[in-house]
Parts: C-alpha cells; structure tokens; sequence
C-alpha cells in the first residue's frame, strides 16, 4: 500500500469476478461515482465521470490504457490520468489492491493526477 | 427590451466580448449572432454543451425540465441555450471550435412549401426563406413553431451553398412534439421560426481531401448534404468518398433515389454502401453499389478499409446509439484519433 493513505481510505468495491475483461464499470462510494476496469492481470480505477462534461465514463470506451469519453472524445492514459489528443484536464486515478477476491480502492486520492494506481493480481 | 451580456474571456471573430440580447432570446443565439465563439453541442437544452456561469446579473430559464441541465454543478452555472436575461449580465462562457470560418448564425422565418412522405418514417419538408441562407454541408438549422416549446435540430439535406430553399429529412417521431408536425401536409404553408447554420461536423471546402461518412436514419441527411457538395466541387477531383449509409428498409425510395443520383455523378469517385437493418434487401441498385444487412456500425465495420482510413475525415451523423456505436467502433477497432472524427454531439 501507499505510504500516504490511511487503512480508512481504503473500500472494497466489489469481488475481483466482477470485472470482465475491459469492461468499464461504475461503482458508487459515498455516493462519489469511480470506474474500475480490468485489463488482463491489471485493474485500473479513476473517478467514474469526465472532468469536462459530466459525461459518465462508463459509457466510454477502452483500448489498451487509453480511456476515451464518449460525449466529446476525450481521452487519459488510464496509467496515470494524463490528458491526450483533446482533452484539456487530467482525470484522477485511484490506488488499487486486490486481497484474495475482493478488489478495493482508496477513494482518499480523487483528485487529478497521481501514479500508475493498479494491482496486479 | 434589449440587454448587454458580457462573455468573459471569449474573443469572437469581431473581437467583440459582449452581445445584446433581446427578451426572451436564448444567451447563446445572442452571442453566437454577434460572432462570437461560444461552445454549444445542440444548442436545444439536451446536451449541457453551453454550460456557462452567471459572474452577475440575472437571467430567466427557458426550459426548467432541460436534460443538459444535468450537467450544472453549481448555482451559478447555466444553459446559455436556455437561458435569457432580464438584466445586464455578466457570463463566463465555453469556448467554441474555431477550426474553420463559418457563417454567423442568424434568426430568419422560413414557410413550409411541401411535405413528401418517403420511406422508414421519413419525411422531406421543403422550407422556403425569404432571404438567403449561406451554410456549410453538415451544419444543421434550429426550428420553432409556436404551438411546441423550444426548438429541435435539423439538417438540410443539400450542399451547403447560398439558397433560399431548404430541403430537410425529417424522421416523425410518434408523440414527438415537433416532427409529427413537420411531416405532416397539415405543416405546408406554416411559418418556422428558424435559427442557423449551427455545427460543427461541417465539410471544409478549401481544406478536405478524401471523406468517409457513416450515417443513419435522418442523419443520411448530413449524408447527402456533404456527398452534394463534393459531386459539384471541381477544386479536388481526385477526391474520393466512400459512404455507408444505415436504414431500416430499403422502402425510402427518395432517399436512396438521391443517393444513386450522387453516384452517377462520382462514379468510381464515390463507395456507396447501404446497410439495410430490418430484413435487407432484394432490391438491384446498379453496378457498383455494394448492399449489406445489418446495423450501419457493424456494416462499417466490416466494409470499411478501418487501417486505411490514416488521416481521413470520417464523418458520423445519426441517431444517438448509433453514433456512439460508430465512434466506438473507430475508437477502439480503427485506432483513429478523436481528431479525424467529426460529428455533432446532440445527447
């Protein structure tokens, strides 16, 4: 784990089953929408609606790291929340673990930027 | 009565900052009337593309149920399309595309001439305006009745050119507010209240080589209106444009009629593909038009060269699930870059 989150910060979000392969799905914690997608051995977390729109991003696509919006196309590096082609802001990415099944995420970070925030598995 | 609305930090081809807007007018067509280059997606209340932020003054909603109203945050964060002021106001306002000089988009009335019933639930209504209206292939017009609250975006299914005729393809949507209207022959002789040309996905005359379009459903519109332009544009006639174009039926008979037209005149310049949704078709089109059945995105999808499309413009017009399908599509299978694509985000 990060050094800078606390254990509170952490919140299981589902079971690790839940995520097929490169779907984008919606989670809500605290009412605060987060998207998590699986990439092969990788999950990958991020706020769950665009930064210019209010476009939920799980009507977005995937492919490979390069998360695409849907209303205006714009696009991250979903490995560190860079902004690409169009877009104008960066979109916060969320630290990431896996214990046995479940998949948790620390919510403590939803601000733009940050690291490679995934977990292998 | 008139008032002064100030746009901060938006620079139009004026260079004016601030519109007068009268009663009643929608902030959005005040400023984009004066020239200036304000951000809008429908510009009809649906898709927040206009969010602005009322720095001061005061403004009345035009459409307090608006879905783009979705996307305010904050209190004092606004639709410019539908919101109107009842002071002087102060807007800190999006910022538009300024890829391309277009026409300043202006108010004008326009009379219902015809209305021809086609196929899949179309309808060609055939305006009339008093004045010339000069537009790009693709850009779309806003129209009113009295009868309907707001407006609902259409496009004229002709090459962008100075003309007072406008030839619209309409889908009727049942329990819709305006289209049942507008195709039906009780519409001919009624006066619209029209605002435009509008868009973005537009042709782009002295810079556009090679062309994709993908569309579907009233979106053939866009279509035609782009394909028209490039059949009579002599300053790139090595251009080519390859079209897939989505319908429920082949029973549109006008339609793929205006279609068949455009490729006599391309000839081995023009793809002609249509995707036939429902149950195909039987039907023989001529030599050289390829026929598929299937959604017009999976059709795509399998007759387009996706790795050959390099710096093409592609352009997607039509229904909203499936203009997400198609951008999907070239996303994620063409690997092409958000800037090759052009459509209008209506959603």
């Amino acid at each position: 784990m990060d050094s800078k989150n606390s254990d509170d910060d952490w919140r299981v979000i589902c079971e690790k089953d839940d995520l097929a392969e490169s779907e984008l799905k919606e989670f809500y914690v605290s009412e605060v929408s987060i998207l998590l997608v699986r990439l092969s051995d990788r999950i990958f977390a991020c706020q769950g609606i665009c930064p210019h729109m209010d476009e939920p991003l799980s009507h977005g696509f995937i492919d490979g790291t390069l998360l695409t919006c849907s209303k205006h196309l714009w696009q991250w590096n979903l490995e560190t929340g860079a902004p690409v082609g169009l877009a104008e802001m960066e979109l916060s990415v969320l630290p990431v673990k896996v214990d046995a099944t479940r998949v948790l995420v620390n919510i403590n970070q939803l601000t733009n930027g940050g690291g490679a925030y995934t977990q292998e598995f | 009565m008139q008032h002064l609305v100030v746009f901060d930090g938006v620079s139009g081809d004026s260079g004016s900052t601030a519109a007068l807007c009268p009663d009643g007018e929608p902030i959005l067509f005040s400023g984009l009337g004066t020239g200036l280059n304000l951000g809008y997606g429908c510009a009809t209340g649906t898709c927040g593309g206009c969010r602005g932020t009322l720095v001061s003054g005061r403004v009345n909603t035009l459409w307090s149920e608006a879905p783009g109203r979705k996307v305010l945050r904050k209190a004092q964060e606004i639709l410019l399309c539908q919101s109107t002021p009842i002071s002087d106001c102060h807007i800190r306002a999006p910022f538009g595309q300024n890829t391309y000089p277009r026409a300043v988009p202006v108010n004008f009335s326009a009379i219902v001439e015809s209305v021809v019933t086609d196929g899949d639930g179309l309808a060609w209504v055939n305006l009339i305006s008093g004045t010339p209206i000069n537009f790009l292939p693709g850009q779309f017009f806003l129209i009113s009745v009295p009868s309907v609250v707001g407006f609902r975006a259409y496009s004229p299914a002709q090459s962008g050119q100075t003309s007072r005729a406008l030839s619209l393809l309409i889908r009727k949507k049942e329990g819709g507010g305006l289209s049942p209207l507008l195709c039906s022959e009780d519409a001919i002789g009624k006066t619209l209240k029209l605002f435009g040309p509008l868009g973005f996905a537009h042709a782009r005359p002295t810079d556009d080589g090679d062309l994709t379009i993908v569309a579907g459903g009233s979106g053939a519109a866009v279509a035609i209106s782009i394909l028209e332009w490039a059949a009579v544009d002599t300053s790139r006639l090595d251009r080519h444009v390859e079209v897939v174009c989505g319908l429920r039926s082949d029973t549109p008979k006008l339609l793929i009629n205006r279609f068949l037209k455009i490729k006599n005149q391309l000839l081995d310049r023009m793809r002609l593909v249509f995707a036939f949704s429902d149950n195909g078709s039987t039907r023989m089109f001529g030599e050289g038009i390829e026929v598929e059945n299937g959604l017009v995105h999976e059709v795509a999808q399998r007759k387009l060269a996706l790795s050959s499309l390099g710096e093409k413009a592609v352009f997607v017009a039509g229904p909203e699930v499936m203009v997400n399908a198609t951008l999907r599509m070239l996303i994620s299978s063409a690997k092409m870059s958000p800037t090759q694509i052009r459509f209008d985000n209506f959603s």
